[in-house]
């Protein structure tokens, strides 16, 4: 359904050229050259050991390409550790949860909260008035981001008890907490209950529509199909094909890829 | 009390104190910052040894001890010294061993600084070699005038007025986004990163801290006991710090302090206590065997330690937004 939304000329938000990453003789990202338009859902496809999350790795900064460029908002960030690229709104979540387990849920959220002065040697120094009203705000967004995931009555559990599917949830409000211009999505529905991922999948919508770009690695296509406004197809590193759902589910290429590998 | 009773008394409260804000230092590496520092004593007697250069003054000619010597410097400054050469100690070992190594890797590269610490002050004459230093004058003896208990008890205010700074310094760090930020990183780094935290600095800011911690805990050992030699600060002695942490509640300050007080004073002074059997360095042997079990036990059974870390709500909530600790005690620690 989101095909249809699909506008070529919104403007530019990352562009990749030519990202290469090797692991020993294994070129795991050959020369991926790719646009993604602010304020759509970028999917990317393939099947295992595509590329998909090393191509979200050299994105994000967690991995460096072997040659290549990653620019962001016009800004060429392939030197960038990855909480630099954080800071500059290019937030990432992993494929493997990875809460702060011994954390509560709302400290997960705040801890994410950009520009806190309180985690400063100089907010160390000026003491608690210094940051307070700045944690008191945090407070407010953060339970306004559990509301709104249905997620309140959670805020005090700590987070390595959470289900599953609720760890999922907490990655996605964490990374909100970050303040991200674009969000890097690696399978945020993956061995989550049916009916939690439908509302992964309402949130991330309601995400887009806020103006949040992402780019979404995922496996399985029906979400894909109705999230994303593009897709992107890889297969052995390479971009096999790009374009809408409806484009590529025409594509014999692509379906022999997906499902061959 | 007697005279002796009055010298125990007060040698086990300069001890407490002692290792109360070197438990409270390793902590904040450890517990909060998630940094497994097994060269934790070598920060230690960094100190140790830094203050007691700096209180004897230069090797006179014909000096039985050997060493590089300067000052002598008046109390309080070899403490307040031996506290900055500790951190930039730190600061060099923790540029090195911190960066691009996972945290295992780290705690055996920690493993091999403490062992080459140890060989580098016994086999050169920088501080004493394998004899150590010893005569280490104690700080306002002198002036103070007080007689020889007299001046126990003022350590054991003094060792205590320190260990509420540290206390203090400690808390206002763990009770704060600084604190909070770094218990992030020890639970998950790349997730830290990925939410614009700089890992490296925030564990390097904890390691330079629990070092200079270190390094004052030396130094007011050294000033009370007067001397200080390799054998006393060999590799195990850093075990018994991690197991204060652990028993007393890793991450938790108020179970650390308690830690300190249970494992290395009460657990190794009573067994000073135990009737000799088999020949006299039995027990200073089983109390080896006793630490690591004690340890084993704890990370087996209860691993969240006698004081759990407590869990957190935002920091401006009441208590601090320290929630009830039944909660946290419901949930073990993954």
């Amino acid at each position: 359904m989101n095909a249809m939304t699909s506008l070529s000329q919104e403007p530019t938000i990352l562009v990749t050229d030519g990202l290469t990453k090797r692991f020993g003789g294994q070129t795991a990202v050959d020369h991926v050259s790719l646009e993604v338009k602010a304020g759509q859902i970028t999917g990317v496809i393939g099947p295992n050991g595509a590329g998909k999350s090393t191509l979200l790795g050299l994105v994000a900064g967690a991995l460096p390409p072997d040659s290549g460029t990653v620019r962001f908002r016009g800004d060429d960030v392939t030197r960038l550790p990855t909480y630099r690229r954080s800071r500059a709104g290019l937030v990432r979540t992993f494929q493997v949860s990875g809460e702060f387990a011994k954390m509560t849920v709302i400290e997960n959220l705040l801890v994410a909260t950009p520009r806190q002065v309180g985690e400063t040697w100089q907010g160390y120094l000026l003491g608690r008035r210094a940051w307070q009203r700045q944690e008191a705000e945090a407070a407010e967004r953060a339970r306004a981001i559990l509301q709104r995931f249905n997620m309140g009555n959670t805020e005090r559990e700590l987070a390595g008890s959470l289900s599953g599917g609720q760890k999922r949830l907490l990655e996605v409000m964490r990374a909100l907490m970050a303040e991200p211009t674009m969000l890097l999505l690696d399978e945020p529905m993956a061995g989550v209950h049916p009916t939690v991922a439908h509302r992964v999948e309402d949130h991330l919508l309601e995400l887009r529509d806020d103006g949040i770009t992402m780019i979404l690695v995922e496996h399985e296509l029906g979400a894909v199909g109705r999230l994303c406004d593009r897709v992107i197809v890889m297969a052995r590193g390479r971009v096999l094909a790009d374009g809408t759902m409806d484009e590529l589910q025409g594509s014999h290429e692509v379906v022999d890829a997906y499902l061959v590998g | 009390m007697s005279i002796g009773a009055q010298f125990y008394v007060t040698t086990i409260l300069v001890y407490i104190g002692i290792d109360i804000i070197a438990c409270l230092g390793l902590n904040l590496q450890f517990g909060v910052a998630g940094i497994i520092n097994f060269a934790f004593i070598a920060f230690q007697a960094i100190g140790a040894y830094t203050a007691a250069v700096l209180a004897l003054g230069p090797p006179f000619p014909g000096d039985f001890q050997h060493y590089v010597g300067f000052g002598p410097l008046p109390f309080p400054l070899p403490i307040l010294i031996a506290g900055v050469v500790g951190g930039i100690a730190s600061l060099v070992i923790g540029v090195i061993c911190l960066r691009k190594l996972r945290s295992d890797y780290q705690a055996m590269v920690f493993l091999v600084v403490s062992l080459i610490a140890t060989t580098v002050a016994t086999n050169t004459n920088l501080v004493g070699g394998a004899a150590g230093l010893s005569t280490v004058p104690k700080p306002l003896y002198s002036n103070l005038g007080l007689t020889l208990v007299g001046y126990q008890w003022f350590y054991a205010v003094l060792t205590g007025v320190f260990a509420i700074a540290v206390w203090l310094a400690i808390r206002r760090i763990t009770n704060s986004p600084l604190g909070r930020a770094l218990r992030a990183v020890r639970d998950n780094e790349h997730s830290a990163q990925a939410i614009g935290k700089n890992v490296q600095a925030l564990r390097l800011s904890a390691f330079i801290i629990g070092g200079v911690i270190a390094a004052i805990s030396g130094a007011l050992l050294v000033l009370f006991i007067s001397a200080w030699a390799p054998p006393g600060w060999l590799y195990p002695e850093t075990f018994v710090y991690f197991t204060a942490v652990i028993v007393g509640g890793s991450g938790n300050n108020l179970g650390v302090a308690v830690g300190a007080m249970l494992v290395p004073v009460l657990f190794l002074e009573g067994a000073r206590f135990l009737p000799t059997v088999v020949n006299p360095t039995f027990i200073d042997g089983m109390q080896w065997v006793a630490i690591g079990a004690l340890s084993l036990a704890f990370l087996w059974f209860r691993p969240i330690g006698i004081f759990p870390e407590q869990a957190r709500g935002p920091l401006t909530d009441r208590r601090g937004g320290q929630i009830e600790r039944v909660r946290a005690l419901l949930v073990r620690a993954r």
